[in-house]
């Protein structure tokens, strides 16, 4: 096929701090891919629950759920206190479980906690089933670069019950995560000449091979006589459709990106180094990403779940007594203050990246208020798989209305919270995974 | 249709004729119409002369748009009568008939004018019924599960690539193939387009490539490695490895007919990450072993309630029936079965098919006696030293029970004598080495002397080692030592007694309660965390709210350390020679690692530094002397050999064991785990007659099943998939079995391969003796477990050589393309490819190959583009007319085996086709695809939808009610029906069987499941059973429907009677109207049949409910697990023709002898549907029904219906 704008991607390139061409976006993009104002989704897992200290302890001040006013009102615990500034923006959610949880064992509370899949007892040949992140990938991803970003403190997938990711590809398969500031910067923001020319290749291919499909479907088309063609026409809109997307992948390779400051990035960090300092890069990465709309929807596994992995230190390299695992099984006063003290350190990198979405700007206002961020865990603390810990932030323009504590009357399923998002992002899927519904009455108001 | 993308659009030339045709077959279709609505010109008049007036004084008013009264509007129903309304008609005749609408209290039409509407309804019914439904040729897409077949059988390729396809939406009729329902949609089409290229890079190889092949073999038995590993092995949490020495690993290089490289497995890895226990450690560690890559491994073995789950004899592994796991955290477990043993590898292929080679026999067992069963008491061979092994002489060859006494337990006298001699300390009292009081822990007086009290959370009593610091007695080293105290538990939970070590499991001793169900235990921990020894007590020695004295006696290195609960033996085993002390920690009363403190008192808590002897501890319990029980006794377990065969069990009685045994010297042995001591074995021969030797020769009787299960494994176990179906067992001679799969249809572990944790991306290879109902079973040897895969008869494999087929002329790749064209687009479009097709593929190919891409590649495209084209997805019966027009052999034939098979019809069909001969053929056709092995994908599919099994699939009994309704249970009850009507259809017989039968299809779970009294011996092999028993037999009463169509709780007779009304008599009830009120709440004291009936009584809900719960009704003799419920029930039910039956008896009687023509009809309905695979139409219907009472005369046979449909107009008109 012809292209009637040949863009150098290269030449961009080499504008970066320097002066970068101003190039015709929507020009080459046509309305239909870049007219869009971007709806994003945002999951932040952290491991091993909360600190929700036991009453006989006096330290409900440091209870992660914050304190219940009236009419869904409330005080922000000493934990979450970092997040205070964002109150009109963000909600906190209570009684939430997905009802496979506690079937399982308390360990895949992070593979499930996108999921909500059965894994006490996987079907053959299934590892999980599809998570929240790459439904909506699935909906976005022709209208930016990256269907989605995977995101976690140790590379790769982990295993079953001991998961290093919480992205679960549509027939439920672990994507491996990625955890290199440096490798993520360069992949997004810097891919290489080669590559590209190989995936223009690619698409290339798939999209002359749709024509001869097409093609293919006219000679069928042509015997057809007097038959019903219901079906026919709709295969041929889904075909169409298919095709129309592959044309927008392939057009996105050679548009420029979004000029953007990345002075503030330090790409040397490591997961080994100081933790803030790690966190907060992978954040200010994220926040880069959906401003240049490189992608719409973004996972990041703080810490594993049971000890695994590298977080497990980071209490101690904070000057805690224990480590993560061990502290969330703290039954004592200072190991549950401590733990609760670790929540407080997590609540700053929420409201430091919270803070960066809201210092991006979208045609039709703040990046987080076209962005639905969700931060929780899959287990409320030590695993225990009722009552998760969820907090809900951004997303105002797509209708949802902040500063609240929301509590189900009795338990509520988190699939229901998966689905109010999937709907708020303005995909009309029935279900998601065991959903019964979406949530009413709460901080989801466009349902 | 809007087309964004012009290249897509038909071409203009094309698209032109189709708007020709289109406005044709329009406006033909629209005469038809007219006439079908039946030349009703009259109809049309008299509707707006008779009805329309009718409707407006007596309907309107309530069931208008704004008002629709019970779901039901009259406003929009016209002279039409469309099909889709004429269950609304036929309501309102009805009503207008029996004279129950308008509702009483409402002005009421005349006589005349109801006779009149009720006339012109039926006569508007009979024009319906008359006309023609207009045929426009059909075009459906392919079901997942038959895109799954057909991409299957057209590849031979095994992966199963559909997994991540949303499943098919299901009809109103509950079908999944409804034309209707079967949508498209760009997600799907993206779909195929990713399955199509995966499955053809699977599919095509490069043939000049040499083929990896990975093949090795794991050797089972006491001993059989002669070079060990000496490391000890650890894999987890409740890890439980066969020893070094019992397994041997080997890599072997096949013997194939074409070139390969053997794969061979990495042995050195370097993991920084790792498991102690439950715990996480990290540090880098270098390994160098295949028995670091490979393990013989045992999971979730723990508590087998009759026998050894496993044991390692020199002939192999003898494996018990896997039991089903326990349910762990409220639901099944992941531990797997007991016993589970596996394989667990890092590395294995992750693609192709492979193989898996068992070496198994039957073993030569014995059964184990149950508790009950009485001593022999006559004379027979007697081993009088059981601590010794011998030889006795068997007099004559025959059964045998052998009895195994224990010797009495004797406690010895109270010897106080010493009592001060090497004792470091007597705590709380102790003056000299004083401890102090931590938290809230507090002294208090007791019947034993002082003690400490504690409540729990960090409470204690610590005695820090400067307390002694002179002589340093609390150091015991490596030396003997003994630790006693009077302990009183406020509560049972995991919690220290004493101990001496530091936190989380560091060096040191520890004697606490291990758990909720009072269990004693004394662990150590040498230097380094590494474990030396645990030795605990059976459960229930420890109670709560009494005194009682706890000792441990530590000799170290010998398989003596002692527990005591009262001065009585309640354990024994070994403690290694490790050195215990740590100086800096501190004697702790009340306290364990990793758990709250003890809750409750402790008092006279001494540490000796040497063994006290039994008499001492006699001495030690005088304080209390009141409080002291005897403690429980474990069961010995006791291995039994004789002569080479061994019986391991728990002896819970003298009578142990019925076996047979040969004439002449036999040797005997027997060792046991244990506190206590054996004395003697009797041996007796047992009379032909007796209970026991008739229970042994059903027994021996037995086979067992091998079953292989390949997946990963997790931390909280495994993930599990069964390959193929198990195996029968039948020979005590080593047997070779064979288990074959593709890989990726199991599960994987999916881990990156730089994993640095040494647990991480385990895949593991089950495999067990299958368990049915639990059943005494002889065991399962198994000598070894050999892997080979990929697994390759031929180079390039089949999938390729199908594909790139063999051509005299393939230096001539035009002419081999066309070839390979040709072929494939037949198959895959089954049926000729055009010129037009062909060539179009052939273009695809040569714009690949202009490209730059190679032969292989370019071929690769075009067979893409095929597998993705309509012609492939979609089925399509070409109409010209709007007329009926028969099919065409090529449509028929797909027709046909989407019908029978669930898949592509074969190359018999085909070449029927091709010879036009296949409709000639149509019946001897049939019969061959039902005698097909693939038929029962046509059941599976079939019986699923049409009955609703996904009800009971997703069924979650309460486990409280219904503990028999396991997992395993369910999935073998969800089979029943299907392999009923396979019986069924097998034999032809007459449709009454599925409503009374006096057989049951069942295999042993399924017996088992109705308690039937003859159980057959067939494994998971379902057979045909007679039954006498009132209640069972048919469709109606099988557990699958009648469970699946609860809450899981209570029966539900709304459920039952609506799924009856629907799928069994093909009278459904009206969709149940929007905005049903919600029942009453003060109903709480009610049953649900009283509450139901309250719902029924209720203006709006009656006239529907009549028609449903009385079929449901009847069957409230059965619970919510499909059992009758043990107290009788009132099921009595008068049904909507006023007929009073009693129970499900009743109603099946009434079923079969009254209205079997009703059931015949249901069943031709839904198979006719299932086969046509779309809705019929009131002709169609009214057709049926009458023109299917002519299988009546043979008594509505099964095959008779089946063939009667594929005969049929509704299936051989397009």
């Amino acid at each position: 096929m012809k292209r009637s704008i040949q863009l150098d991607r290269r030449a961009f390139l080499k504008g970066i701090g320097g002066a970068a061409m101003a190039l015709p976006v929507l020009d080459a993009m046509g309305a239909e891919v870049t007219g869009q104002i971007p709806r994003r989704f945002c999951a932040i897992y952290t491991a091993n629950g909360m600190s929700l200290p036991q009453a006989e302890h006096d330290l409900q001040d440091w209870s992660w759920f914050p304190a219940k006013g009236g009419n869904g009102d409330f005080a922000f615990g000493k934990s979450t206190e970092p997040l205070a500034p964002f109150r009109k923006q963000l909600s906190f959610l209570g009684g939430l479980y997905h009802p496979n949880g506690p079937k399982a064992d308390p360990h895949v509370c992070s593979d499930m906690w996108l999921t909500g899949a059965p894994l006490q007892n996987p079907k053959p040949g299934a590892y999980n089933s599809a998570g929240l992140d790459q439904v909506i990938a699935l909906h976005t991803k022709q209208y930016c670069r990256q269907p989605s970003l995977v995101l976690s403190i140790d590379a790769g997938t982990g295993y079953l019950s001991r998961t290093g990711t919480i992205s679960y590809n549509l027939d439920g398969r672990p994507i491996p995560a990625e955890n290199s500031p440096r490798r993520v910067f360069d992949r997004l923001f810097r891919a290489d000449h080669a590559s590209l020319a190989a995936e223009h290749e690619k698409l290339q291919r798939r999209i002359k091979l749709v024509d001869a499909v097409a093609e293919s479907a006219r000679a069928l088309d042509g015997q057809l006589g007097a038959t019903d063609r219901e079906r026919m026409d709709q295969y041929m809109t889904s075909l169409d459709e298919v095709e129309s997307r592959l044309i927008a992948s392939e057009r996105w390779i050679d548009i420029p990106l979004k000029k953007q400051d990345y002075s503030h990035l330090n790409l040397d960090v490591t997961n080994e180094g100081e933790p803030a300092e790690y966190y907060r890069n992978m954040f200010d990465l994220i926040a880069l990403a959906f401003d240049a709309d490189i992608t719409r929807t973004v996972t990041f596994m703080l810490n594993r779940e049971d000890g695994m992995g590298i977080s497990d230190t980071f209490p101690l390299k904070l000057g805690l007594s224990k480590t993560h695992h061990n502290l969330s099984h703290a039954t004592d006063k200072e190991g549950q203050l401590q733990f609760a003290r670790y929540d407080l350190f997590l609540s700053k990198q929420i409201a430091h990246f919270l803070e960066r979405l809201n210092g991006y700007q979208d045609r039709n206002g703040k990046v987080l208020d076209n962005t639905i961020v969700m931060f929780g865990s899959g287990a409320s603390t030590t695993h225990n798989s009722h009552n998760l810990p969820t907090l809900i932030a951004g997303g105002a323009n797509m209708g949802l209305k902040h500063g609240t504590y929301w509590r189900s009357e009795g338990e509520m399923r988190m699939s229901n919270v998966h689905l109010s998002i999937l709907r708020s992002l303005g995909i009309e899927q029935e279900s998601f995974s065991d959903s019964t519904g979406t949530l009413s009455n709460s901080i989801f108001e466009r349902l | 249709m809007t087309l964004r993308n012009p290249r897509l659009r038909l071409g203009s030339r094309s698209a032109v004729a189709l708007l020709v045709l289109g406005g044709m077959a329009f406006t033909a279709r629209y005469l038809l119409g007219q006439a079908a609505a039946i030349a009703p010109v009259g109809l049309e008049a008299s509707f707006e002369r008779i009805v329309k007036p009718f409707f407006q004084q007596n309907c309107v008013p309530c069931h208008n748009s704004d008002m629709s009264t019970a779901g039901i509007r009259v406003d929009q129903l016209d002279g039409q009568f469309e099909d889709r309304h004429i269950p609304v008609w036929e309501a309102i005749r009805r009503r207008i008939r029996e004279g129950s609408m308008p509702p009483r209290g409402m002005p009421q039409p005349t006589n005349a004018e109801r006779r009149q509407m009720a006339e012109w309804i039926d006569r508007a019914l009979e024009v319906a019924s008359q006309r023609p439904a207009p045929k426009n040729g059909l075009v459906r897409r392919l079901t997942i599960s038959q895109y799954r077949n057909t991409l299957r059988e057209l590849l031979l390729l095994e992966d199963d690539l559909t997994a991540g396809l949303p499943p098919d939406a299901v009809s109103k009729d509950g079908f999944v193939n409804n034309k209707d329902t079967l949508q498209l949609s760009p997600l799907l089409t993206e779909a195929y387009f990713e399955i199509a290229e995966e499955a053809l890079n699977r599919s095509i190889v490069d043939p000049k490539s040499k083929p990896t092949i990975q093949n090795f073999r794991v050797d089972l038995g006491t001993g059989i490695n002669p070079a060990p590993l000496p490391e000890k092995l650890v894999l987890g949490a409740d890890s439980m490895l066969l020893e070094n020495p019992d397994f041997l690993v080997t890599q072997f290089k096949p013997t194939k007919p074409f070139a390969f490289e053997p794969f061979t497995m990495r042995t050195k890895y370097r993991f920084i990450e790792g498991y102690r226990g439950n715990d996480t450690v990290r540090g880098w560690r270098e390994y160098d072993s295949i028995y670091h890559a490979v393990f013989a491994c045992m999971r979730g073995s723990k508590g087998y309630p009759k026998g050894d789950p496993y044991n390692v004899v020199a002939e192999g592994l003898l494996l018990r029936p896997a039991i089903p796991n326990d349910e762990q955290f409220g639901a099944d477990g992941t531990y797997g079965p007991k016993a589970n043993f596996k394989i667990s590898v890092r590395e294995l292929p992750e693609d192709g098919r492979f193989r898996v080679t068992i070496m198994a026999a039957k073993y030569n067992d014995g059964l184990l006696l149950d508790a009950g069963t009485p001593p022999e008491t006559s004379d027979g061979a007697v081993w009088k030293d059981a601590k010794t092994p011998g030889s006795v002489t068997i007099p004559k060859a025959g059964v045998y029970q052998a009895d195994i006494y224990e010797r009495e337990q004797k406690l010895p006298l109270a010897d106080s004598t010493g009592l001060r001699t090497g004792l470091a300390g007597s705590w709380p009292e102790d003056t000299a080495a004083a401890g102090r009081l931590d938290a809230k822990a507090k002294l208090v007086d007791s019947p034993v002397g002082k003690a400490v009290s504690l409540s729990g959370g960090s409470d204690a009593f610590t005695v820090p080692r400067e307390a002694i610091p002179t002589d340093d007695a609390m150091n015991v080293g490596e030396g003997d030592f003994s630790v006693a105290a009077w302990v009183h538990p406020g509560q049972l939970r995991k919690a220290g007694i004493v101990s001496l070590g530091g936190s989380e499991r560091m060096l040191g001793w520890y004697l606490e309660m291990a758990d909720t169900r009072g269990t004693l235990r004394f662990q150590t921990a040498g230097p380094e965390t590494q474990a030396n020894g645990t030795v605990s007590s059976p459960p229930g020695v420890i109670r709560a709210n009494t005194w009682q004295h706890v000792a441990a006696v530590v000799r170290r290195g010998l398989n003596e350390t002692r527990l005591y609960v009262n001065g009585y033996l309640v354990a024994r085993a070994a403690t290694g020679t490790a050195q215990f002390d740590d100086p800096k920690a501190d004697l702790q009363l009340g306290r364990s690692p990793g758990a709250e403190a003890l809750e409750g008192e402790l008092a006279e808590v001494r540490l000796y530094n040497r063994p006290l002897d039994e008499g001492e501890i006699q001495a030690l319990l005088q304080p209390g002397k009141q409080f002291v029980e005897r403690a429980p006794e474990r069961k010995l377990a006791v291995t039994l050999t004789l002569g080479g065969r061994q019986f391991a069990g728990a002896l819970q009685q003298p009578a142990f064991l019925a076996v047979r045994l040969e004439a002449g010297p036999l040797a005997i042995a027997v060792t046991h785990s244990g506190a206590r001591d054996l004395d003697r074995i009797v041996l007796t021969p047992l009379a032909a007659g007796s209970a026991v030797a008739k229970r042994f020769l059903a027994f021996e009787r037995r086979s067992p099943r091998v079953g292989v299960h390949l997946g990963l494994r997790r931390d909280c176990g495994s993930s599990l998939a069964p390959v193929g179906a198990p195996q029968t067992v039948a020979s005590e001679k080593l047997t070779r079995f064979v288990f074959e799969g593709a890989i990726r249809n199991f599960p994987s572990p999916s881990v990156e391969k730089d994993n640095v944790n040494y647990l991480a991306g385990v895949r593991e290879i089950g495999v067990r003796s299958e368990y049915t109902d639990g059943r005494d079973m002889p065991r399962l040897l198994i000598r070894s477990v050999e892997f080979e895969g990929p697994y390759y008869e031929s180079w390039p494999p089949a999938s390729h050589r199908n594909l790139l087929a063999d051509f005299d002329r393939k230096n001539d790749l035009p002419a081999y393309a066309r070839k390979i064209m040709g072929s494939f687009a037949a198959r895959a479009y089954r049926r000729p490819a055009t010129a037009t097709e062909e060539a179009g593929l052939m273009a695809v190919y040569q714009k690949s190959l202009d490209s730059g891409r190679g032969f292989q590649e370019s071929i690769r495209d075009a067979l893409l583009v095929a597998l993705t084209s309509p012609q492939f997805l979609l089925l399509v019966e070409k109409s010209n007319t709007p007329a009926p027009e028969p099919l065409d052999d090529y449509e028929l034939s797909s027709k046909l085996s989407y019908f029978l098979w669930n898949g592509p019809p074969d190359r018999n069909t085909l070449r029927l086709a091709a010879a036009g001969t296949l409709r000639k053929q149509l019946d001897s056709e049939v019969s061959r695809m039902v005698a097909d092995p693939r038929f029962s994908r046509f059941l599976g599919e079939f019986t699923f939808q049409w009955l609703n099994l996904d009800k009971f699939q997703v069924l979650e009994p309460d486990r409280k009610r219904y503990p028999q309704l396991t997992r395993e249970t369910r999935t073998q009850l969800k089979q029943e029906p299907v392999e009923f009507l396979q019986y069924l259809v097998r034999n032809n017989l007459p449709v009454r069987n599925l409503i009374q039968s006096d057989f049951l299809v069942a295999n042993e779970t399924v017996a088992s499941y109705y308690d039937l009294p003859d159980k057959p011996d067939s494994g998971f092999q379902f057979v045909a059973i007679p039954h006498r028993r009132r209640e069972l037999g048919g469709l109606l009463t099988q557990a699958a429907i009648l469970a699946g169509l609860s809450d899981g709780r209570e029966s539900n007779p709304v459920k039952r009677g609506a799924w009856v009304a629907r799928k069994i008599i093909a009278e459904p009830p009206a969709d149940p109207p929007p905005n049903v009120p919600a029942l009453k709440e003060d109903t709480a004291g009610l049953t649900l049949r009283q509450r139901i009936e309250q719902h029924r009584n209720q203006n709006g809900c009656r006239q529907c409910h009549a028609k449903i719960d009385p079929w449901g009704v009847a069957f409230e003799e059965f619970d919510a697990g499909g059992r009758l419920k043990p107290q009788p029930v009132d099921a009595k039910s008068t049904l909507p023709d006023h007929t009073e039956i009693d129970g499900a008896n009743g109603l099946k009687r009434y079923l079969a002898e009254d209205r079997i023509d009703q059931v015949a009809f249901s069943f031709l309905k839904h198979l006719t549907k299932y086969a046509a695979g779309r809705t019929l139409t009131y002709s169609e219907l009214a057709y049926l029904k009458q023109d299917g009472l002519k299988l009546k005369a043979n008594g509505y046979r099964m095959q008779d219906m089946i063939r009667y449909v594929a005969n049929s107009k509704m299936f051989l008109e397009k």
